[in-house]
């Protein structure tokens, strides 16, 4: 058999220069799913939503682990502290995602292994030379890191709760499940893709900061973990709980994420918003100007 | 595809690093040749968009002038001096990524992909991760990438650096394959200059920005040559003699002696009285300066050396 493969000259239709950066959102994407360990990220990174889904499993009654055991789930979701036990309630799909563990544990491991080298490793390869000299911006590079980490990161934060809410519209006995949550949920899971792209964008801003891979992973764990340990401990020390959710990036997030979802944010909206836009603006602006620099552009 | 510059002048904050800078490059191979930081790289990046010149114009090929950054890279393949790979990927992958990302469609940037890394002899290897490639294998990825895109003018930012003697064979060949079967043109930024000599049908000297010697190989290496070495059997009386109002002659090595034509003279000339004195000629080797020589004196004594090509700005008209 012969091969047609030959180099040949020939006039070949061209995608528009605004949107040079789409397929590197999805190159930033498949990352996690390049290697066998981030496909073993991925899956660990699944096992809350899984049990969540066993859990939906046992409250509308498709499978049966023992007489008392759906009654008793049924009962402390209905009750004020479990009331992320309750499917329709929509503190069952917030607390998989928002909540220091599973939440900040898998969204940590997952972003800080994979999201959090993105442009670090760009870096370390010299594929700014590469990016720049093909129509694609630092700022659209920035651009389609984000987009791309934000997707990959909302696998385990918006595409794992919307499944199981689309589970649990199914196993409900009617519609009326639907109907009821539908206001309710769809805003959340909007809240939630608020969240992981401000989590990203950090993420994605100390990477374009980082001179090595590692050194992004360390600092992203650093900024996620030391932030909400200061936040605590002010909070335990000046007894005024509303500096752990000002002083934590994770829990800032979360009283953003709230107020899209138009639920009770916990916190200081505005004191949220401040934190996420100077940590943003302190990020992003050197992480731009070192792209420039680091590919040739100063 | 032909570049001209005509005045261009590049400046980082105070620094000049071009001044004034008027050349034509013309189709083909050309090699850029200079000293580190004579200026070379920031040539490239003005031409591929990536910094913005002070003053002075640039004009590449048909295209028309003012066209953006992106616009302008879709007809440039560029190939990095540094190791330069997308991490994770296969060279493949690599490739296609970096021909979307040039402008062409999926379907098309994958089927370019697998073309350009045969030409490029990649194609066993595509599916093997780039971070695993070998010094000469990552040159080659590089070279495909350069090429996925089909440009018409490529610039090559030292493609044989760090390579082993086959490795360098192999990509001058690609080069030479590039610009003489597949009708590309090629700037050849470079300080190795054999590679110049091998591929170029043209080279431009920089010196601090400026250009110091510019025109073919065979003119900035002496022309058509008028040196020889001359090794002779028999004849009647001295060589010297027999060649008297033809050439001088300045003995060389032991049976050789390095022969310079007198102006006016031709080798035809010599020959015809070597045949009259009944010498039998057993060699008779040209004498070119090598473009190193000229590389050398170009830059150690600028002003000395005469151009051999016409001012850009006079061609370009």
């Amino acid at each position: 058999m012969s091969s047609r493969l030959r180099y040949r000259a020939e006039q070949l239709a061209t995608t528009p220069a605004w949107s040079r950066w789409w397929p590197l959102v999805g190159h930033e994407f498949g990352m996690l799913f390049r290697s066998k360990w981030g496909i073993a990220l991925f899956f660990l990174c699944l096992f809350p939503a899984v049990g969540r889904l066993v859990m939906l499993l046992i409250l509308f009654g498709v499978v049966n682990f023992g007489p008392n055991l759906r009654q008793r789930l049924q009962t402390r979701g209905s009750q004020g502290p479990m009331a992320q036990l309750d499917p329709a309630n929509v503190e069952f799909y917030f607390e998989l995602v928002l909540s220091v563990m599973p939440g900040m544990v898998f969204v940590l491991l997952l972003s800080a292994f994979v999201t959090a080298r993105a442009v670090a490793r760009d870096r370390l390869s010299n594929a700014f030379e590469l990016y720049w000299t093909r129509g694609v911006t630092p700022l659209g590079y920035l651009f389609a890191k984000w987009l791309g980490s934000t997707f990959a990161i909302g696998l385990i934060t918006v595409a794992a709760p919307t499944a199981l809410y689309v589970a649990a519209v199914f196993l409900a006995e009617d519609w009326s499940f639907l109907t009821d949550t539908f206001g309710v949920v769809v805003p959340g899971l909007a809240g939630m893709a608020v969240a992981t792209g401000l989590w990203s964008a950090l993420c994605v801003g100390i990477s374009a900061c980082s001179s090595s891979p590692n050194g992004a992973t360390v600092g992203w764990s650093m900024l996620l973990v030391g932030s909400s340990s200061l936040g605590f401990l002010f909070a335990q020390v000046l007894r005024e709980q509303d500096l752990q959710k000002m002083l934590s990036v994770w829990d800032a997030a979360g009283v953003l994420a709230r107020a899209v979802a138009g639920a009770e944010p916990g916190g200081s909206v505005l004191g949220a918003a401040l934190l996420y836009a100077v940590l943003l603006l302190v990020l992003w602006l050197p992480g731009w100007r070192r792209l420039r620099a680091g590919g040739g552009l100063a | 595809m032909t570049v001209v510059l005509d005045h261009l002048t590049i400046r980082y904050g105070d620094r000049v690093a071009v001044a004034d800078l008027s050349v034509e490059f013309p189709a083909g191979a050309v090699g850029l040749l200079g000293r580190n930081g004579a200026g070379k790289s920031s040539i490239l990046k003005a031409l591929l968009g990536l910094v913005q010149p002070a003053s002075g114009t640039m004009r590449i090929g048909d295209l028309p002038a003012g066209i953006g950054a992106a616009e302008l890279q879709r007809h440039i393949g560029y190939m990095p001096e540094r190791d330069a790979h997308l991490a994770a990927c296969s060279g493949f992958e690599m490739v296609a990524l970096l021909g979307r990302l040039g402008g062409l469609r999926r379907r098309d940037a994958w089927r370019r992909a697998h073309e350009v890394l045969y030409l490029v002899g990649l194609g066993e290897q595509r599916y093997r991760q780039v971070s695993g490639y070998s010094a000469g294998m990552r040159q080659k990825v590089k070279l495909a990438a350069a090429l996925v895109h089909d440009p018409a003018l490529l610039f090559l930012d030292e493609p044989t650096n760090g390579l082993d003697p086959a490795g360098r064979d192999d990509m001058l060949s690609l080069v030479r394959q590039l610009t003489r079967e597949l009708g590309k043109s090629v700037l050849l930024s470079t300080h190795i200059l054999p590679d110049v000599e091998q591929v170029c049908s043209a080279a431009v000297v920089l010196e601090a920005g400026r250009v110091v010697a510019r025109g073919s190989i065979a003119e900035l290496t002496g022309g058509a040559p008028r040196r020889w070495l001359l090794a002779v059997d028999g004849g009647q009386g001295s060589l010297a003699a027999q060649l008297t109002g033809v050439a001088e002659l300045v003995p060389a090595r032991p049976g050789i002696v390095e022969v310079a034509l007198l102006p006016g003279q031709r080798p035809e000339h010599l020959f015809e009285r070597l045949r009259a004195g009944g010498a039998v000629v057993r060699s008779f080797v040209p004498q070119r300066r090598s473009l190193e020589e000229v590389f050398l004196a170009a830059v150690r004594a600028p002003h000395e050396l005469p151009q051999a090509s016409p001012p850009a700005q006079e061609r370009a008209r």
